[in-house]
């Protein structure tokens, strides 16, 4: 795993995109552990509140289920199965929107920013409405 | 913790000591040889008077070599840290400057009666043998040997000033060297006197405790270490 | 409430000719990694300095674990680990030698603990201080600093001089063998990437000033770069008040805002003669360069 510190992403959501990539593609199978905190932040050198941030945001998703006294464990098919599920019908839907745009003739840089816009607002709503 | 920072500054200052240990033997070795060389001192009768002279003599050196050790000595004790950059780390350790002070006091004070007290005891050792002559000898060099080591007080004294205020232990040497040499052609030059051992000794050992005074004051005030 | 660990109160210091402090506020709580920003001159050390009982402040008040700083200097100094930014111990000590010395000092010194950090630091025992690298001579001071288990553990540009394995180095270092009893880190560097890594916040400081001090992830969402491309032969007409800096060049309007708003891009829009407009995201060391050159006096929007 290789954290960009230059990257303007949050190190946190680095580590979880990868950590999903790691599951989706079978590196950490269902109901196997996942590496414990201290060893993977001193693995790649990252403060262990942030992996801890990392791995609370995967919990939230239910790609990782915390067991009690022994860490964090890859949640089983089912619940991983619908989170990718719900992903899967967000591509398609977003690949819908793009082809529409480019259709209509509207640059790809365009696009990206006015996706990027409509992120940032729906993000910045959802935290005003979450305490 | 006073301990380990007088082990430390004994350790950090063991050239100085060792050339103060090695002064006050080679005064010794010194009167030896004279002792066997010397024609005055060949035409004494009885080997103990001859071995009271010798002690007599080594000790009279020695207190003339000592305020050399104390001004090595106390030149190096503090600016010796800054030289050798351990002054900061020293700084950022629980002892306060206090602490640190008193450990590096006691270093000097211990090496300062050393200094003042084997002789003597040598000289008494001496007086073992020969009494008699022993006593006019010293009656006659007593108030030559309280100026040199009031001399040595100043030494000692302007040393820890200079040492707590420079940054070279080199300087603050040679200040301290030099200080007892400029204090007594200033007090010969301004104050004629049929007797000037009694204002060369005061004089000395005022400048000496104000040397102390004011080097302690200004250490313990400064920002830098 | 988390405690406050350390709390400056509107501390000025002003040495002979410049002001190194200026009412300068802060309130580190306990259990977090602070990284410690500014250019240089900004007023990092005489900061650090202070914590540890060394400086005096001209007015104001600095308290550490509750206690006064300068009055009780020695006390506090037992319970804080620090490492210099070259540290140079006695010179003619052996690194054992260095551990006997400084075993005496702390009331809180575990010898196991040392005698771990020795063989985890890799460091030959029997080395005079004058011979080691200057990577070793770190670790030499690291060992010194957590080896009594301090509750609070300072750090004074660790990364400098040091070749970019040794700092990667040292970074694994300070995350392995961060002490359960440490209740805060802080650390004063220039390399904003190590920061990144080990930090949960940021103070950041300039001409005494603070300047910020946020968590970094916040301090990230909430800082972006907006480059508008200008109508031609128009310039900006109407500047936002969270524009921490800004430049135009051409056709270009850059501008860094601090705390960044998704109303902004429309607000920015319908006041401005602008065609375009492009919100980027930055990294630490952008946000960081940005912060500073907007508060210089010479580049101020």
């Amino acid at each position: 795993m290789l954290i960009d510190p230059k990257s303007p992403i949050p190190i946190f959501q680095q580590i979880a995109a990868q950590m999903r990539q790691h599951i989706a593609l079978g590196v950490y199978k269902p109901k196997e552990s996942l590496p414990s905190l201290r060893s993977l932040a001193a693995d790649i050198q990252v403060n262990p509140n942030t992996v801890q941030k990392a791995y609370d945001e995967l919990t939230r998703e239910g790609l990782v289920e915390s067991r009690r006294g022994a860490g964090l464990f890859v949640a089983d098919r089912a619940s991983a199965a619908g989170t990718t599920q719900t992903e899967r019908r967000i591509h398609r839907q977003l690949s819908r929107v793009i082809a529409n745009g480019l259709r209509k003739r509207i640059a790809p840089e365009r696009i990206r920013t006015l996706f990027r816009e409509a992120l940032d607002s729906q993000v910045a709503a959802t935290t005003r409405s979450t305490p | 913790m006073l301990r380990t920072l007088i082990w430390k500054d004994v350790l950090a200052n063991r050239f100085s000591l060792l050339l103060a240990a090695i002064l006050l033997v080679a005064a010794y070795g010194v009167a030896a040889i004279m002792g066997l060389l010397d024609p005055m001192m060949t035409a004494q009768p009885s080997w103990g008077r001859r071995l009271a002279e010798i002690l007599f003599f080594g000790s009279l050196m020695s207190y003339a070599v000592a305020h050399l050790s104390l001004a090595v000595l106390s030149g190096n004790l503090i600016a010796g840290e800054r030289v050798r950059r351990s002054a900061e780390f020293l700084a950022y350790l629980p002892p306060s400057r206090g602490m640190v002070l008193r450990a590096k006091a006691t270093v000097l004070g211990t090496v300062a009666l050393l200094l003042l007290f084997i002789p003597l005891a040598m000289t008494g050792l001496g007086a073992f043998f020969d009494k008699a002559s022993l006593v006019d000898i010293y009656r006659k060099t007593a108030s030559g040997c309280v100026v040199i080591w009031a001399m040595g007080f100043c030494d000692s004294g302007i040393g820890w000033l200079a040492s707590c205020c420079l940054q070279s232990n080199a300087v603050a040497i040679l200040f301290a060297l030099l200080s007892p040499y400029i204090l007594m052609i200033l007090i010969t030059l301004v104050i004629q006197s049929a007797e000037p051992t009694a204002i060369l000794v005061a004089a000395n050992l005022s400048i000496g405790l104000a040397g102390f005074l004011f080097g302690t004051m200004h250490y313990l005030n400064r920002v830098e270490p | 409430m988390t405690p406050m660990l350390i709390e400056f109160s509107a501390v000025t210091k002003e040495f002979k000719n410049h002001r190194a402090l200026d009412s300068l506020s802060l309130q580190l709580l306990e259990g977090s990694t602070v990284g410690l920003l500014g250019p240089n001159g900004a007023g990092k050390t005489t900061c650090l300095k202070m914590m540890l009982g060394l400086l005096r402040p001209t007015s104001g008040s600095v308290s550490i674990f509750g206690w006064d700083l300068w009055l009780e200097g020695p006390k506090i100094r037992q319970q804080i680990g620090y490492v210099p930014e070259d540290p140079w111990l006695y010179p003619w000590m052996t690194v054992r030698q260095v551990i006997r010395f400084a075993s005496s000092m702390y009331e809180r010194w575990s010898s196991a603990l040392a005698d771990d950090l020795l063989v985890n630091l890799n460091l030959p025992p029997d080395c005079t201080v004058k011979n080691l690298s200057k990577g070793m001579r770190m670790k030499a001071a690291l060992l010194v600093a957590l080896a009594h288990r301090p509750r609070l553990l300072i750090l004074d540009e660790p990364m400098s001089g040091l070749d970019p394995l040794a700092r990667e180095d040292l970074v694994e270092i300070l995350i392995k063998l961060r002490g359960e009893e440490t209740e805060c880190i802080i650390i004063s560097s220039h390399q904003i990437d190590d920061v990144t890594r080990l930090a949960d916040e940021v103070v950041i400081l300039h001409a005494g000033k603070r300047l910020v001090h946020a968590s970094i992830d916040e301090l990230l969402g909430t800082t972006k770069r907006v480059e508008a491309v200008l109508l031609d032969g128009r310039l900006p007409e109407r500047v936002l008040q969270q524009t921490v800096w800004q430049r135009v060049d051409r056709r270009t309007w850059s501008m860094t805002l601090h705390p960044f708003d998704a109303t902004m891009v429309n607000t920015l829009r319908e006041a401005n003669p602008i065609s375009s407009l492009t919100v980027i995201d930055i990294g630490l060391e952008q946000v960081f360069k940005d912060l500073i050159r907007g508060a210089t006096p010479c580049c101020a929007p």
